[in-house]
């Protein structure tokens, strides 16, 4: 057993790519024993196109997304195999996939058959557009699902470009999944009952992000987004070039107090005394002025040290930090955000996304090597005598065949 | 375009947190998504206003018909929905004698001040674990409770810039993009609730509640967390590439109608589906496998892109589809709140928003407990419950709230 909240919960992990093993890797951070159920014949994405010398078992991404997981391989076609699986089921209080819909049932492991298993599984499926509707049996990647939720409609440079991508959604969907499982749990403390959780990934990133947008569609008939780097009512509002490579601010003004102080401090008090500048909706009107007075200002400064003063004039403000910003950051090194394996001095992880008092996330191990814990699984949990063993050929990767 | 539908037959929902109350301290985006989370699923959530104010959303539009109101801020009453909303002055001297009984009573406190106000307003962890010793306190702010950014500012673009999102979104020979939708604050709001839901879970054993620190940027980290991961392992930093994806093609195209999203995954069917374009160039051996149309990418798409433009976005789509690959097209927020697959899932319900506004219909709920949900029920009106949920739960006469609404206190 393991620290953290969710100690004492065992969870079965069937998902592939990202959107179901974020879930599952949250769980697993806080305290749940996750095994990842894997298939040999068509290994996880995650773990690339590549066999030679077991790279499958050598990816950052893997690492991160498996990261404090148990690995165990199973053929679910073959009846024996099967059945070590109805075995962990029959020991589990969660069991989460991202298969189509249909394709548990033809396994033979619905949520009939789990429940009749164990009666108060929590069953979690996760799949691109829900178990119902006309597009239920479609697939679905973060790209896909981005783009048809209209969630990609709203970020743009301009209103009459191509939109951009602002995220995958796994992500999102990741975290929805490991809240519906935790609302399940907290059900079943309270009711002694399981349940099976229909998570559409189309309809989870809508509700999660951009459900106020369609709000707005359906009372005014309209959308006010993109509008590029602007805000809908404070100026000015951007991002701005800085000294060096590919460094940026962004900062907001949002009342006269802190537009006078952006003025004295870019070295333009002048400027306060301008009528064009003096209200939001004039500053909004000729933005693009400003935005010149103060790129004059940024371009000669270091992203972070503007960041710095503009804040401590109570200015809203950030510099735009890449991978290495973050993982050098100040208040990320003063909080000890970044992990290591149980504190070690072996490779760095992303930290957690919140902390609780009496105890929350913990990394204890990277994402496994394939089948790493078979033995543990069959032998310590399950108390059976047989093994599970293959050859090299016999893992298929979820690429196209090299 | 306001649309009325005809309510759907519903069968009686499953409430999965009906046994829960929130006492909701929080304003705008990211405090206010944890607890309409918590409302989604069934809990009894009692939100404190500030009199005559509110909850300062209130002020920022879109608003219904462009109208200012405190009752027509269209982000407030997409994030309020099923609450109750209390009017209370938390610095009045009376304000936790009557907010003790609810202190008592809730599962979970929320709240998303600047750090350090709930301390001001006497209302601490130690103060809350002190009236009610399970009580988990959920405390939501820009970069959490210690460190040197604490008490730092921040609006939705700064967030994005500082966790990692923005470096990444846009054109490379043009400004990281900030993102259209709130992502940082919505996506703290979701760890909130799950992070609530978590002590709970843990409570349930140990009778002790939690205090629970989420910094919206730690959380956003989450969202950039294979960058991050990529870059501790090799040393790579992601930045922003006019969305061209690791794999070929995973990207949106122009079509003749818009855009279609030519996903070609799982990628082990690409050879099978790839004849659907009608381009034999398109199989020849360079482009058979994955990482020869990486390396090839700009002559791939030279052949590619003629062969979607004279198809509309929904043809290319099903094709894609009816092949096996993860085709998507991108959506007008139009086209996807009339898509049928929402429409064949009642996703969008209308909800009876008073009668100034109507009836809109509201996204639903992000995951189903059962196949049709127990519809949304409007945000509150600026201390709609104040009368009933004092009286009822602190004991105030009508003399005692006649006094606390002349005092400012209510």
């Amino acid at each position: 057993m393991t620290d953290g909240p969710l100690s004492g919960v065992r969870v079965l992990d069937m998902g592939h790519d990202w959107a179901c093993p974020h879930a599952a890797r949250l769980l697993a951070d806080f305290g749940a024993e996750v095994i990842k159920v894997e298939y040999l014949s068509r290994v996880d994405g995650m773990r690339g196109g590549n066999k030679v010398n077991a790279a499958y078992n050598r990816h950052p991404r893997f690492f991160q997304l498996h990261r404090n997981k148990l690995s165990v391989t199973l053929d679910l076609r073959k009846p024996n195999e099967r059945d070590i699986f109805k075995d962990l089921a029959r020991i589990s209080d969660v069991v989460m996939e991202n298969s189509r819909p249909g394709v548990m049932d033809r396994l033979g492991l619905g949520y009939d058959t789990l429940k009749a298993l164990k009666p108060d599984i929590i069953l979690l499926s996760m799949s691109a557009f829900g178990r119902t509707g006309p597009d239920h049996a479609y697939a679905g990647y973060g790209g896909t699902i981005e783009a048809i939720s209209g969630i990609q409609s709203l970020t743009a440079y301009s209103r009459d470009e191509m939109p951009k991508r602002i995220r995958e959604m796994d992500v999102t969907n990741g975290i929805f999944g490991a809240c519906a499982v935790l609302t399940a749990l907290v059900h079943r403390q309270h009711t002694g009952r399981g349940a099976w959780i229909d998570l559409s990934e189309m309809e989870a990133a809508t509700s999660g992000l951009i459900g106020e947008h369609f709000l707005e569609m359906a009372i005014n008939g309209t959308t006010s987004l993109p509008i590029g780097n602007r805000h809908r009512n404070a100026a000015p509002h951007g991002c701005y070039r800085c000294a060096g490579e590919d460094r940026w601010i962004v900062l907001t003004v949002q009342s006269q107090t802190e537009w006078e102080r952006l003025c004295g401090i870019i070295g333009r008090p002048d400027l306060t005394h301008d009528p064009r500048f003096s209200s939001p909706s004039g500053r909004m009107r000729h933005q693009q002025g400003i935005d010149e007075v103060i790129t004059a200002w940024t371009s000669n400064q270091k992203s972070e040290e503007a960041m710095r003063r503009l804040q401590e004039a109570g200015i809203a403000s950030g510099f735009v930090a890449d991978a290495r910003d973050l993982c050098d950051d100040p208040h990320l090194t003063a909080r000890q955000w970044i992990q290591t394996i149980n504190g070690g001095n072996a490779a760095r992880f992303p930290g957690f996304p919140f902390r609780m008092k009496e105890g929350g996330g913990h990394l204890r191990r990277r994402g496994p090597d394939l089948g790493e814990d078979n033995n543990v699984i069959l032998r310590q949990l399950l108390d059976r005598a047989d093994t599970l063993t293959w050859t090299d050929d016999e893992i298929g990767t979820a690429f196209d065949p090299a | 375009m306001k649309t009325f539908q005809q309510q759907p037959d519903i069968p009686q929902a499953d409430m999965p947190l009906d046994r829960l109350t929130v006492l909701d301290l929080t304003h705008y985006r990211a405090g206010p998504y944890c607890t309409k989370l918590f409302s989604d699923y069934g809990a009894d959530v009692v939100k404190i206003e500030r009199p005559a104010i509110g909850d300062p959303l209130r002020a920022v539009g879109p608003f219904a018909g462009d109208t200012p109101g405190p009752d027509r801020s269209i982000p407030f009453l997409w994030l309020n929905t099923g609450k109750r909303s209390v009017t209370l002055n938390l610095k009045h001297s009376e304000a936790i004698r009557l907010l003790t009984p609810l202190i008592q009573r809730a599962d979970v406190v929320v709240e998303n001040f600047s750090p350090g106000v709930m301390a001001r307003f006497g209302l601490d962890y130690q103060t809350l674990q002190s009236i009610n010793p399970r009580i988990t306190l959920i405390s939501i702010s820009n970069f959490g409770q210690t460190g040197p950014y604490r008490d730092y500012r921040a609006t939705e673009a700064v967030l994005y810039a500082m966790s990692g999102g923005m470096i990444a979104t846009g054109d490379r020979d043009r400004p990281p993009l900030a993102a259209g939708p709130s992502i940082a604050q919505y996506t703290a709001g979701m760890h909130a609730y799950l992070g609530a839901l978590m002590a709970l879970y843990r409570t349930e054993s140990t009778g002790k509640g939690d205090w629970i620190d989420v910094s919206i940027q730690e959380s956003a980290l989450d969202n950039v967390e294979i960058h991050l991961a990529e870059y501790l392992h090799h040393g790579k930093i992601a930045r922003r590439n006019n969305d061209e994806h690791t794999m070929v093609p995973w990207q949106c195209y122009p079509c003749r109608d818009g855009y279609a999203a030519v996903i070609g995954g799982p990628i082990r069917r690409w050879l099978t589906a790839a004849p659907m374009f009608g381009v034999p160039q398109l199989l020849e051996e360079q482009y058979r496998h994955l990482a020869g149309r990486q390396r090839h990418r700009h002559d791939f798409e030279a052949l590619l892109k003629p062969a979607l433009e004279h198809k509309d976005k929904m043809e290319i789509y099903r094709q894609g589809q009816a092949s096996g690959l993860a085709f998507g097209y991108l959506a007008t927020m139009a086209e996807a709140f009339q898509s049928s697959q929402h429409r064949s899932r009642h996703f969008f319900r209308p909800v009876d928003a008073g009668s100034s506004i109507g009836c809109p219909e509201m996204a639903g709920a992000p995951f189903r407990f059962s196949e049709q949900p127990a519809p949304p029920v409007r945000a509150p009106r600026l201390g709609e419950h104040t009368h009933a949920i004092l009286t009822e739960l602190s004991g105030c006469t009508e003399q005692d709230l006649a006094r606390l609404r002349k005092d400012g206190a209510i």
